[in-house]
C-alpha cells in the first residue's frame, strides 16, 4: 500500500512528461505565421507618388500593422505619417533550428498622399537557433 | 507518507494550471524599453545636441550610419528598439523601432516605426 502511495507523485510526473512530449511532438512541423507577405512589385507599379491616396494603399497592401512618423533630411515642415507592414513566418516550432521568413514595408505619406515606400524581405535562409543561455538569430 | 500524498494532490492542479496557461498563451517576453517618442517634439533640427538626445531618449540600443541621397552628407543613426511578445500558441508581438539621425553632433531627424502583429500556429 505504501509503495503505491509513494509512486503516485512519480506517476503524475511521468504522465505530465508524456503529455508534454506528445504536445511537443504535435507541435513539430507547425509554423507560426502572420498574414501573407504583401505584393510589393504590384504596389510599386500601381502607386503613383503624389496622387495615390491612403485608400489606394489600403486596397493594395491592406490595413497597416502600425502607424509611425518620419522627419527626414531635406523634408520641410513637421514629421510625416509612415505606415508599417510586417509579416513573419517561422518554424517548425519545437525544433532546435527553425527557419524564418520576414517582410517589412514602410509607406511614406505627404499630406495624405502616397510619397514613397521602402521594403525588404528575407528568404527562409534566416535560421533561429535555440541556445542554452538565450535565443539568437543568425 | 501522508504529506507526500497531499503534496502530490496539490501539485496536480498547479500543473494543470501551468499547462492551461501555456496553451492559452500567457508567456510574455520583453526585449528593450519602448522609446518615449513624445519627447521628440522637444528636439530642434540642427540645434539639439547629442547631450539633448541622451537627456530626452536615453542611451541608444545601437548605432549605425545612413546616407539617404547623394547630395546629402553621411548621418549617424541612433537606434532604439523594443519587442514584446505575448502568448505561446497564438503570439501577439508589439515592436517599436526609433531611428534618430544625427549630423555633425546635432539632431537632424528621425524615423519611428511601431507595429503590432499576431502570429498563429498552422
Amino acid at each position: 500500500m505504501s509503495r503505491v502511495r509513494q509512486s503516485l507523485p512519480f506517476r503524475r510526473a511521468a504522465t505530465a512528461a508524456v503529455s508534454l512530449g506528445l504536445l511537443a511532438a504535435a507541435c513539430s512541423g507547425v509554423v507560426a505565421t502572420t498574414t501573407s507577405a504583401r505584393d510589393l512589385a504590384r504596389a510599386q507599379q500601381e502607386l503613383r507618388r503624389g496622387s495615390a491616396t491612403k485608400g489606394d494603399v489600403t486596397r493594395l497592401l491592406g490595413v497597416p500593422d502600425g502607424r509611425g512618423e518620419a522627419l527626414l533630411p531635406g523634408q520641410e515642415g513637421g514629421p510625416r505619417e509612415v505606415w508599417v507592414y510586417q509579416t513573419l513566418r517561422a518554424g517548425p516550432i519545437g525544433q532546435p533550428a527553425a527557419r524564418a521568413q520576414m517582410q517589412a514595408v514602410m509607406v511614406f505619406f505627404d499630406a495624405d498622399r502616397f510619397d514613397g515606400m521602402m521594403g525588404w524581405s528575407s528568404d527562409d535562409k534566416l535560421v533561429i537557433r535555440s541556445t542554452e543561455d538565450a535565443g539568437s538569430v543568425r | 507518507m501522508r504529506r507526500t500524498s497531499k503534496r502530490g494532490r496539490r501539485s496536480a492542479p498547479r500543473l494543470v494550471l501551468l499547462l492551461c496557461a501555456a496553451l492559452l498563451g500567457c508567456g510574455t517576453t520583453t526585449y528593450g524599453v519602448p522609446p518615449d517618442v513624445s519627447r521628440l517634439a522637444a528636439l530642434r533640427r540642427g540645434e539639439s545636441t547629442k547631450a539633448d538626445l541622451l537627456l530626452a531618449l536615453g542611451e541608444p540600443d545601437g548605432r549605425g550610419a545612413a546616407r539617404l541621397a547623394p547630395a546629402l552628407p553621411r548621418e549617424d543613426v541612433w537606434v532604439y528598439q523594443s519587442v514584446r511578445t505575448h502568448g505561446v500558441l497564438s503570439v501577439h508581438m508589439e515592436s517599436e523601432m526609433l531611428l534618430v539621425l544625427v549630423r555633425d553632433g546635432r539632431y537632424e531627424g528621425h524615423l519611428w516605426l511601431p507595429s503590432t502583429i499576431d502570429a498563429s500556429l498552422r
